[in-house]
Parts: C-alpha cells; sequence; structure tokens
C-alpha cells in the first residue's frame, strides 16, 4: 500500500488523541498484518467508499475503550455502556474523516462507523491487503487496521 | 438574551462535548441526532446558529443544508459546520452554500466557542 495513503492515519490518530484524548501515547511502525483477525475484543469500524474504498478499524481492549470514552466525554464512565460505544466510534470516524482529507485525490465518502463487542470478525476487503499501526497507551495496546484498494 | 443554538449530530459524545463547551453561557441548547430532527427542529425554533455534522443516518448535514438554504424562513438561520468530513469537495460545496464557518473535529470546547463568538456575541451567565 502507497504510504501517502497510511501516512494521513498516523498524522489523525496523533491529532485526535492529541486534541480530544489527552493521554501520553506511542504510535510504532506500521506493518503488514500477519492475519485478518482483530486484535482486540472491541472494534470501531468505518467503511470508505469512491476512488479508495475499503474499511479501518480501531481494535482495542475493553478496559481501554472505557478509558479512551471517559476521556473523550470528560466524564467517568464503569462499563462499555452505550455511550461508550458511541465514544469509540465518534473516535473511529475522527480519525478516518481527517485521514481522507489527506489523501492524494479527493471524493471518499466514509460511512457511518459501526462498533462490535466480544468474540468477533471483520470482513475486511479480501483484495485489500490490511496494514496495521500499533498504537500504546502506557501498557495499553490497540491497533489501527487499514484495509483499502484504490479503484481505476 | 438567551441564543438558540441547535446541534445536530448523531453522535451522543458530540453533542455532550458541545453542551459542555456552551456551559455558564448565554444560550440555550438543542439537539437532534440526523438531518430530518434537525430540520424540523430548525423550524420549530428557528434557532439562532445551527452546529451541523455532515455524515448522519437518515439525512445527511449536506442534505439537511440545501432543505434549510432553500426556505425562506430558515435560509438566514447562521450554520457552522462541525464534522470530521474535511475534504475539499465538501468544505467548497458547504462554503458556497453559505455557511459561516467549517470547524473540523477533533476540536477543543474553547475553540467551538472562539469560533461560535464570531457570528454570535456570547456572554458568561450571571
Amino acid at each position: 500500500m502507497d504510504v501517502n495513503y497510511i501516512n494521513p492515519f498516523i498524522a489523525a490518530v496523533k491529532d485526535v488523541f492529541t486534541t480530544m484524548i489527552d493521554l501520553p501515547f506511542r504510535l510504532n511502525k506500521p506493518g503488514l498484518k500477519a492475519n485478518r483477525e482483530p486484535d482486540h475484543e472491541i472494534s470501531g469500524i468505518i467503511g470508505l467508499s469512491g476512488p479508495v474504498a475499503g474499511c479501518v478499524v480501531i481494535s482495542l481492549k475493553e478496559r481501554l475503550a472505557i478509558q479512551l470514552a471517559s476521556r473523550l466525554m470528560q466524564e467517568r464512565l464503569e462499563t462499555f455502556d452505550e455511550d461508550a460505544v458511541d465514544a469509540i466510534g465518534e473516535i473511529a470516524n475522527m480519525i478516518v474523516g481527517n485521514a481522507k482529507s489527506c489523501f492524494p485525490q479527493d471524493g471518499c465518502t466514509i460511512s457511518v462507523p459501526s462498533v462490535v463487542s466480544g468474540k468477533h470478525k471483520v470482513s475486511f476487503p479480501s483484495t485489500a491487503p490490511i496494514i496495521t499501526i500499533p498504537c500504546e497507551i502506557g501498557s495499553d495496546q490497540f491497533s489501527i487496521d487499514v484495509a483499502i484498494v484504490k479503484k481505476g | 438574551m438567551a441564543y438558540k443554538v441547535l446541534t445536530t449530530d448523531d453522535s451522543t459524545t458530540i453533542r455532550k462535548i458541545v453542551k459542555k463547551a456552551f456551559n455558564g453561557y448565554n444560550c440555550e441548547l438543542f439537539e437532534a441526532v440526523n438531518g430530518v430532527e434537525g430540520l424540523a427542529l430548525a423550524v420549530k425554533e428557528k434557532p439562532d446558529l445551527i452546529l451541523l455534522d455532515v455524515t448522519m443516518p437518515v439525512m445527511t448535514g449536506m442534505e439537511m443544508l440545501e432543505k434549510l438554504k432553500a426556505e425562506s424562513d430558515t435560509q438566514n438561520i447562521p450554520v457552522i459546520m462541525l464534522t470530521a468530513e474535511s475534504g475539499k469537495s465538501n468544505v467548497t460545496k458547504a462554503v458556497m452554500m453559505g455557511v459561516k464557518d467549517y470547524m473540523v473535529k477533533p476540536f477543543k470546547g474553547d475553540e467551538l466557542i472562539e469560533r461560535v463568538n464570531k457570528v454570535l456575541r456570547l456572554k458568561r451567565s450571571a
């Protein structure tokens, strides 16, 4: 995958976490994902269509999801409830919305977010390699999995 | 005088963040979760400002904006787009349709207030 379509996600993750989450985080080097399974039990999923199509998944553990949702909403959440689900969807939405604006071409549209929890699979597009961006907050790891293809 | 501000966004999270940002200011907040609800509230309440997301189910923000601008009783309501959709085509289209500002998420509450202050004269409530 062309770095011009991966670097925007790295910049967007930094922007979202710095502006609205305000927790120290670390991004590690992106690489090809070895399997096609989500790494953790919660996935925030956004679909892309248009000249670049596919999906992007933020995969994280429930504990971290609650922590991020609490930071974003500026209120303490105790469980992975409806508010936390909405917050994880919104984090995914902001990351993908920002990233796509930095793609070399305009005209992609994004879906409303879906959030899945528990044991699950994500149907990544079969023709797209999955590039994973490993991230860390404290001792918790999460990942941004990008599976997109250029059309035409 | 309290301003009426209508937030139209499908995300509870964003609506809560907006509400907290306006806390203590002379504003009455109204909320809608999609363009259809937003349009109905705009007609009913005649808000002084609409904060409008783009990607929403049922009716998108761009569709709602078109309908607002097509009706004489809503076309002059100031609109600030507040969205993660920052593609050139969206921004150009919204600006051409007369929005007052185009604010891209992520955002901080005080940044939102600063942008709103260019449209309304916000005051801290006593």
